[in-house]
């Protein structure tokens, strides 16, 4: 049975911050698998295959990061950061254009793939298959067009294998359970019937 | 929002947030008129909803499935209730139980037997099954063993229980979770936020709560007639009143408030909005003082019949109940016949009374006015997708001054002290369950949640220091990720007074009950009765009518138990 969008978007910020990032960015992985699955691209899937590669048990290194270059474009609201950068996952960038986008729309590039991005959807055709990695950005403005993808209100069903390795990441963030903690932590220790 | 109408006077008089947003006040308040349950009922009946049971279908074991339908405007919703026969060593209120006595979901529409069939494989099984997109709550609840027997079987003697045997409990099912939007696949919230019967806050988890009241009365009079058909009655409408739902709260609320920062603005603002309203007013008729003197009087009634047996709140209830005896004298002086009234009742709970006498007093005093405060539920909600994007090109200076303005009370907190820094919060691998650890006792620190603003703005504020003022947000975000979160949060406070809780939410005294008590009133409990320092059983619903009485019945009158209960 399908995902909800809400449901996807926690286990990514979780996902996130299980692969070491810190907190403020880990909320912001929430954000872009949120938008991309909305948009009808496999943001779950991006998302999986970036930190299964970069994932750190102490600390996190943010090199060629695409969530930290997509913080950078939104918090700076310039889009031109992203020229000539290396980053892996170039789709997880898209949503942070979106943000500082006007009535044009930009199109991205990277090697032999291409999106185009505008304030309230993709297009993207023929995106290769996401290999390990890193790759140079290359943006242009457009124009808008009216043919982007459909919006969805679910997490697409293809998405299963990559929630199976966004749980395995987010366990990282779970306390192991104890008796103690089960009794003290959580407070219980009294009967429950009446 | 609506501007104040013209007889009141210029300028509203709100309770500042140093001095609203302190725990000890919060784990104080009380239900009001704007409380999220009294809004779905005043709703209900002002568009005349209709109420039907399309399936009961539950065996002589009291197995099986009930269906309720609640019928409003522009569409329909249905309650699906599942009833097990559980084995009472299985019987846990605790988030890691994996059986209930019952189960349920909020469906988005009249479900057919497919979605019946395919539900019933999976809500049973709450957090290890499935639902979807026409599902909008998920929840469970367990039988209050005790009274539940005793209540069956007054009925099939054909006798009516004793009320005193009821106020004991309270409840014969208690919910153990109610789970809303997304979670476990049901739908976003977005699917259901333009609708108008759910503007406000958790209005469709309240709904399946008030309906679970309905079916936890239809399984103890179908019980009694398993027991007895021949002499079994159902139970009297006075007394069915009697009964509310329980619920038992644990940790997994307590983060909420800390997380939800533009909603607790929102219900705070709204509450405060109102009581700055009623306290502009210049007079008050001699209607409104009746009222509010009767309810008053029915309020102290509800504090006597308060029982808990934990010593803290023990203590409170015996305050609020001395509070009352001042109240008494209080209202026997000229007081509300003074200008501006209201503000001069309220000033005098400020130097009189205990916090539970003084919010006592302060969600009373709305309830003549609803033609004034009712519509303050309408903006009781925050959409905070809104407020989630950074502004990076603010100035270093402003964030600055933002601290300043509304976090200068960390000041006063030493976070090198031990019992300053020395709780985490962090989340068991156990069900996923929200916990509390001591953080200089045990292994939790590598999985704290970001859940202490207050240490964190200190942080952060530390580390502004030699930022110069020209400089930007982005540009130290990029140098500083591990503040990114705290940043956001400030921003979003920035112009919302009620959004931060001034105390520190790590340290070695803070109490996860007055978290609870605090969004529980907003919800519109009452009998708050803590179980330890981070648990509570409340009850909801108490006197309030049900499906087939509501539109006879005015639900704001019976949330106050009846004059002549006393």
């Amino acid at each position: 049975m399908s995902w909800s969008l809400g449901e996807i978007r926690a286990l990514s910020v979780k996902a996130a911050r299980g692969a070491g990032m810190d907190w403020g960015i880990a909320e912001e992985a929430g954000f872009v698998v949120n938008w991309l699955e909305a948009h009808g691209l496999q943001g779950a899937k991006s998302l999986a295959q970036y930190l299964y590669k970069v994932q750190k048990p102490n600390g996190f290194e943010y090199e060629h990061c695409p969530l930290k270059l997509g913080c950078l474009i939104s918090d700076t609201n310039d889009w031109n950061e992203l020229q000539g950068k290396t980053v892996h996952e170039p789709l997880l960038l898209a949503p942070f254009i979106a943000n500082v986008l006007g009535d044009e729309s930009l199109i991205l590039s990277w090697d032999n793939n291409s999106i185009t991005i505008q304030k309230n959807g993709v297009t993207a055709k023929n995106l290769n298959a996401l290999d390990t990695q890193q790759h140079v950005l290359k943006a242009i403005l457009s124009e808008n067009t009216s043919d982007i993808l459909s919006n969805k209100t679910r997490v697409s069903e293809e998405a299963e294998p990559h929630v199976a390795i966004l749980n395995t990441l987010a366990h990282k963030t779970y306390a192991p359970s104890t008796e103690a903690s089960r009794l003290a932590g959580a407070g219980a220790g009294l009967n429950d019937n009446d | 929002m609506r501007e104040p109408d013209k007889h009141l006077s210029q300028s509203l008089k709100m309770r500042p947030a140093s001095q609203v947003m302190r725990l000890k006040r919060m784990g104080s308040f009380h239900q009001s008129r704007l409380s999220f349950m009294r809004v779905l009922l005043r709703r209900l009946k002002k568009e005349n909803w209709q109420f039907d049971r399309p399936i009961f279908d539950v065996d002589d074991n009291g197995v099986g499935v009930a269906t309720y339908s609640a019928k409003g405007p522009e569409r329909t919703y249905t309650l699906i209730a599942f009833a097990h026969d559980l084995p009472a060593e299985l019987r846990s209120d605790r988030v890691i139980a994996e059986a209930w006595d019952a189960t349920f979901t909020l469906f988005d529409g009249e479900p057919t037997k497919a979605d019946i069939e395919r539900l019933s494989k999976n809500v049973p099984l709450q957090e290890a099954g499935r639902v979807s997109e026409k599902e909008i709550s998920l929840s469970r609840a367990n039988r209050s063993v005790r009274l539940f027997k005793y209540v069956s079987e007054c009925l099939s003697n054909g006798q009516q229980p004793d009320i005193s045997e009821i106020e004991k409990v309270g409840y014969l099912m208690r919910t153990t979770a109610v789970y809303g939007s997304a979670k476990f696949g049901s739908c976003d919230r977005q699917k259901w936020a333009d609708r108008p019967e759910f503007s406000g806050s958790f209005q469709p988890e309240l709904l399946s709560v008030w309906l679970i009241r309905t079916f936890a009365i239809d399984m103890v009079e179908h019980m009694a007639k398993v027991m007895n058909r021949e002499s079994a009655v159902a139970l009297d409408p006075d007394v069915r009143r009697q009964f509310g739902v329980g619920n038992s709260t644990g940790l997994g609320m307590a983060p909420f408030l800390i997380n939800h920062p533009a909603l607790i603005h929102a219900w705070i603002n709204g509450r405060e909005t109102a009581i700055g309203i009623v306290r502009s007013l210049e007079t008050a008729e001699p209607q409104k003082i009746a009222k509010f003197k009767n309810l008053v009087e029915r309020s102290e009634i509800n504090a006597a019949s308060w029982y808990t047996g934990h010593e803290l709140q023990k203590s409170k209830i015996e305050g609020l109940c001395k509070d009352f005896e001042k109240i008494n004298s209080v209202l026997k002086t000229d007081i509300l016949n003074q200008d501006y009234p209201w503000n001069s009742l309220i000033e005098w709970t400020e130097n009189n009374l205990s916090f539970e006498g003084q919010e006592q007093i302060a969600s009373l005093i709305l309830e003549p006015y609803g033609e004034l405060v009712d519509h303050m539920a309408e903006t009781m909600c925050a959409d905070e997708s809104d407020s989630f994007r950074i502004n990076g090109t603010m100035p270093i200076s402003t964030i600055k001054s933002i601290l300043k303005n509304l976090y200068e009370w960390t000041d006063q907190i030493n976070f090198d002290e031990t019992t300053a820094n020395a709780r985490v919060w962090y989340v068991s691998e156990e069900k996923l369950e929200p916990r509390l650890g001591e953080r200089h006792e045990e292994p939790v620190e590598p999985y704290e949640q970001p859940l202490s603003p207050a240490r964190d703005t200190v942080r952060l504020i530390e580390d502004l220091q030699n930022w110069a003022d020209t400089e930007t947000v982005a540009t130290f975000l990029m140098k500083h990720p591990e503040h990114r979160h705290i940043v956001r949060r400030v921003q979003l406070v920035s112009n919302k007074q009620y959004a931060e809780i001034c105390d520190n939410t790590i340290c070695s005294t803070m109490l996860p009950i007055d978290l609870l008590r605090c969004k529980l009133s907003f919800f519109g409990a009452t009998k708050f009765d803590p179980r330890s320092d981070r648990w509570v059983r409340i009850t909801m619903y108490q006197g309030a009518p049900f499906p087939d009485e509501i539109s006879a019945l005015d639900p704001d009158d019976l949330a106050y138990p009846p004059q002549d209960s006393k």
